[in-house]
């Protein structure tokens, strides 16, 4: 929770020196590319590093990984859902939005290269929402959705950000499934948004 | 974008091969710096649009709408997967004993 607050604090910094016209002669294109690269390389690296993930997989029972399916399914309805719900979108711009999974880091930087600031802002937004929701609505959720719920709204940020409050409502036992999903939904966000590209 | 995923890639691989030997390294303020860059040049980009910035209302209530049915549409399947799949395997052993 602090260090989303920090992240939104820098892309608030950002916006505030931008209208004042601080760095209008930087191309911020080329840096971003770079960063992005460096990005990515780091996020596999943490995976790379850590033991326990593969074997927190293995000791999954079956059923259970179906839930990144499940969470890939509810969201793409959504999307559908937002698609018919909003005017002005293309229904690959909602894919692609969606397609974050609350990863909003990754899917807004990822969607202002491709797409442009507008969709990469949106990005930002809906997938910060996505965890605002996860944390705010997780004691509801499990109450009228059941203990997979959170997990499943929680997207790509069960591994990390969310789990504390998962592991509140759910109990710790579903601390691993947790794990397990952001992971999964992690590595999946980049794979969809190559996927909805060529649908451009 | 496949570079940026091929970039994912090597980190695995580098990390596979690194372990144990990166114990001092602070590999999570490392991409927390990095994100925190990328997030104020994402900041760079809207503030110095005009256009963008007059929309920024409209855009965030397009944003809460996707946000809010993504989530609504994952734990309604989260709970089918709960109901029929996790739940309904349970009661059928039991009945089974």
């Amino acid at each position: 929770m602090r260090d989303s607050l920090v992240i939104v604090g820098f892309f608030i910094i950002g916006v505030v020196l931008a209208r004042f016209g601080v760095f209008d002669a930087l191309d911020v294109t080329v840096v971003s590319k770079y960063t992005l690269y460096l990005l990515m390389f780091s996020v596999g690296l943490g995976l790379g590093l850590d033991r326990k993930i593969f074997s927190t997989i293995r000791k999954q029972p079956v059923r259970i990984l179906l839930l990144p399916v499940a969470t890939t399914i509810g969201t793409f309805a959504g999307a559908v859902a937002s698609f018919f719900i909003l005017r002005g979108l293309s229904f690959a711009d909602v894919c692609a939005l969606s397609s974050g999974f609350g990863y909003y880091s990754l899917s807004s930087i990822f969607l202002n290269e491709m797409r442009g600031a507008e969709i990469g802002t949106m990005a930002l937004a809906a997938n910060i929402v996505r965890e605002l929701l996860t944390l705010l609505f997780a004691p509801l959720m499990v109450k009228w959705f059941g203990k997979l719920a959170p997990i499943s709204s929680g997207g790509a940020t069960t591994a990390d950000t969310t789990l504390p409050v998962i592991a509140k409502v759910s109990g710790s036992e579903f601390v691993p499934v947790s794990v397990f999903h952001g992971v999964v939904m992690d590595i999946s966000v980049p794979f969809w948004l190559t996927v909805i590209m060529n649908f451009y | 974008m496949y570079i940026a995923i091929g970039c994912m890639i090597i980190g695995v691989v580098t990390g596979y091969f690194m372990r144990g030997r990166m114990d001092g390294f602070p590999l999570g303020k490392v991409t927390m710096a990095v994100i925190c860059l990328l997030l104020f040049i994402l900041g760079l980009e809207l503030g110095r649009n005009d256009m963008l910035m007059e929309n920024l209302p409209v855009l965030g209530i397009k944003s809460f709408v996707i946000a809010f049915m993504t989530v609504l549409g994952s734990v309604v399947f989260a709970w089918i997967l709960y109901r029929y799949v996790v739940q309904g395997k349970k009661n059928g052993k039991e009945d089974g004993r």
